[in-house]
């Protein structure tokens, strides 16, 4: 958490040169999506908002930074030898890269973004036993990087806002690194919808 | 194969068990996958390990009752199975309520089979998609921990008749099963999966025959009669194979066929009339040996077998 605190401190020192930028614009999105943990992990559909903040550095070209952060998302109950369980995942992170637009007509374009990722990732495994055996929950929170890509069509109403539907990818690479012989990677693809907004 | 630490007052001295099959209504389907014939008091364990002529994996499966219901595992307490070089954890639910199965590999060839309940609270979870070796809890284990069994496989053996591919057209002939004797004391069964194709529809269902004697003396001849029948004559002739045998056989085809085989192929629900279609016949004859608990009060049933199949081919004549 504390690393993501000094990298948005640091990104907030560029703020003032961007506020100059001719053209800026906002977008919030919320993402629709099953992850996937690997192996035989089941999740239910989860929502992730995603915030960025962009600046042309070209006309077709765009400088985007943003935040992300998920709902609990939990995979449906699976009974094994061990136990009847179910595990939670929950995210949030911050996402630097680039977006390239084509204008197609007056009021839309296609654009594809692609970029980086920091995530904070809280993963809760909760146990049923047998009777008599309370239930048992034991959660840990890993962090590291990965990457995001999307592709998607604009619609403008207005000068300022526009409607965007995208099909995003993100993945978050090793999770809890360093504290398992099996690390694993989390993929979250799905069709997010999202407003932009231009200064 | 169950040690019950302060629970000796329940335990019934070892007798021999007979499984027997449950009632059959009149389409000769299961209604339910309960394992058929457990007492209803006391423990009961049935243990059972078989490996086939052209697999290099023995197929274990276990499962322990108490009151006639069956014992969950649970917390990482698990069935283990091995032998000096190889071993594998029961982590598959079996084709019975409580049951739980495996394969294990056979590298060396060896003839030894041990049971026993184990307590492994991060390798029972290892076909889980997250770090188990990181999140879980341990309850600790349970009271069945330690309790074991063993089974020793009987040597392998070969169909010699009826050759493969032969072919017969009525339920009256018979067929001359022979093998190379041992003359071991082990005891034979035989058991088939027959299809039947009427053209727009397949029958699946599988038998158990009844041999006049069941030593391992080489030769043992049969009536077709024991696995194809007349649908329309009730109650059906054959002996549908039920319990740990039909869970076995079923286990064995869907490892040949890599999963082809469905769970129901034992169900025989599809109106078709064997007598009338033709039908492949699988064959299988095992070779059986009883294993025994650790504690020989216990009661239950444990065995060891190796298998062989051969297929025949049944065209009605017109």
């Amino acid at each position: 958490m504390l690393k993501i605190l000094r990298i948005i401190l640091l990104s907030g020192l560029f703020v003032p040169a961007l506020s100059f930028a001719d053209n800026m614009f906002v977008d919030v999105n919320l993402l629709f999506s099953v992850p996937d943990g690997g192996g035989n992990s089941d999740f239910h559909t989860g929502k992730t908002l995603l915030v960025n903040y962009n600046f042309y550095l070209k006309p077709w070209l765009i400088a985007t930074g943003g935040v992300f952060v998920t709902e609990k998302i939990s995979t449906k109950p699976v009974t094994d030898v061990v136990s009847k369980h179910q595990e939670t995942i929950d995210s949030r992170g911050i996402t630097f890269g680039v977006r390239s637009e084509h204008k197609f007509s007056e009021r839309n374009k296609i654009y594809g973004r692609l970029g980086f990722l920091y995530y904070t990732t809280e993963l809760t495994v909760e146990e049923y036993f047998t009777p008599g055996i309370p239930v048992s929950k034991v959660s840990d929170t890993t962090d590291g990087y990965g990457y995001y890509a999307g592709i998607a069509w604009a619609h403008s109403f207005s000068k300022k806002i526009s409607l965007q539907l995208e099909l995003y990818s993100m993945a978050q690479l090793d999770l809890f690194k360093g504290k398992t012989s099996t690390p694993f990677d989390l993929k979250n693809t799905g069709i997010s919808i999202g407003v932009g907004y231009v200064f | 194969m169950m040690h019950m630490l302060g629970l000796s007052k329940n335990l019934i001295n070892l007798i021999s068990v007979t499984l027997f099959s449950i009632s059959i209504v009149a389409c000769g389907v299961e209604v339910e996958n309960n394992l058929p014939g457990v007492p209803t008091t006391g423990f009961y364990a049935a243990v059972g390990a078989n490996q086939h002529a052209t697999e290099s994996t023995v197929q274990v499966a276990a499962v322990i009752f108490v009151d006639g219901e069956p014992i969950n595992l649970y917390g990482g307490d698990v069935i283990q199975a091995s032998t000096t070089v190889d071993s594998t954890l029961l982590l598959d639910f079996g084709y019975y309520v409580g049951s739980y199965t495996s394969e294990l590999r056979n590298s060396a060839n060896l003839d030894q089979i041990d049971f026993e309940i184990v307590h492994k609270p991060v390798e029972a979870r290892k076909d889980r998609w997250y770090p188990v070796d990181h999140l879980y809890t341990d309850p600790g284990p349970g009271e069945l921990v330690g309790s074991s069994a063993s089974i020793i496989l009987p040597p392998g053996l070969a169909v010699i008749t009826p050759v493969a591919g032969s072919s017969y057209t009525s339920i009256n002939d018979n067929l001359n099963v022979t093998w190379t004797p041992l003359g071991a004391g082990d005891v034979m069964k035989i058991y088939s999966a027959v299809s039947c194709d009427d053209g727009t529809k397949i029958k699946t269902y599988g038998t158990q025959a009844t041999l006049v004697d069941d030593s391992d003396d080489g030769s043992e001849t049969i009536n077709l009669d024991q696995f194809i029948y007349n649908s329309e004559n009730l109650p059906i002739s054959v002996n549908l194979i039920q319990g740990q045998a039909r869970a076995m056989l079923l286990a064995l085809l869907k490892k040949l066929s890599n999963g082809g085989i469905l769970d129901t192929f034992f169900a025989n629900t599809t109106p078709v009339n064997p007598i009338s279609t033709n039908c492949e016949v699988r064959l299988f004859l095992l070779r059986q040996r009883p294993g025994s608990f650790n504690l020989p009060s216990t009661n239950g049933i444990v065995f060891g077998s190796r298998s062989a199949e051969v297929t025949l081919d049944y065209n009605p004549a017109n």
